[in-house]
């Protein structure tokens, strides 16, 4: 984990390490606003942005339970804990933002075509990665693996 | 987690370093990920109840002798006050 490096960030330190969720988020923005124009302009920003997941994922992957056979690393009290932290903090967030949009739908706010894809895009990134962008971005630096330090 | 409020002071970076143990050893011999141990030693984590059992024996401490709640004066300056001797020159 100490020298894994992802889009050329140190996910050992938090402080570069929430740069790769920002470009996540940042780069799903882009992509939203590039394909109402040219759905061609939308594919370099998708492609970072699934490479910033990519990162995200392979951070937290270890706070996970592993569900295959091959992989059998579970994660232990802390990562369960920090994990089920993060995890109602998303289900706070994502209820949130439904009744927001409940309430929009309620209020008659039309919206294109365009629009709606977006939204239902951005509702399954938001829903599917939040917990593991939080993780991202409140895990502190990483310690050092040196024997006595 | 760690709270902001609540500090919880540890000898686990003494005791490993007594026993020449490394936080991977510490680690696999309590079943958690090497980085817990380092952030228990930082205190941006405390320990559950379980945790705190099995790093007391596999020191072979007491609890309170591996975390309190004020910080912890030097392990020789402890020996001392005890023993009413120097550490090193005690015992027979």
């Amino acid at each position: 984990m100490n020298n894994i490096r992802i889009l050329g960030i140190a996910v050992v330190n938090r402080a570069q390490r929430r740069c790769l969720v920002a470009v996540m988020y940042a780069s799903f923005l882009v992509t939203g606003i590039a394909y109402t124009h040219y759905w061609w302009l939308a594919l370099l920003p998708a492609l970072i942005c699934c490479l910033a997941y990519g990162g995200v994922y392979k951070f937290t992957r270890r706070y996970v339970i592993q569900t295959s056979r091959r992989d059998s690393v579970q994660p232990d009290e802390r990562e369960a804990s920090v994990r089920d932290h993060a995890m109602a903090r998303s289900y706070l967030v994502v209820s949130f933002l439904f009744l927001l949009f409940t309430g929009l739908m309620v209020q008659h706010v039309r919206l294109t075509d365009g629009e709606w894809n977006y939204v239902f895009w951005g509702v399954m990134l938001l829903t599917s990665t939040l917990p593991q962008a939080l993780i991202t971005w409140n895990e502190p630096d990483i310690p050092k693996t040196e024997p006595l330090t | 987690m760690g709270s902001t409020d609540v500090r919880l002071f540890n000898r686990i970076a003494v005791l490993r370093a007594e026993r020449s143990l490394s936080r991977q050893a510490v680690a696999e011999a309590i079943g958690v990920n090497y980085q817990t141990i380092g952030y228990i030693e930082r205190g941006d984590y405390f320990p559950s109840l379980d945790l705190a059992f099995k790093l007391s024996e596999l020191f072979g401490v007491p609890i309170e002798m591996i975390f309190s709640r004020q910080p912890f004066e030097p392990m020789s300056t402890a020996q001392l006050r005890l023993n009413g001797t120097p550490a090193g020159k005690g015992g027979s």
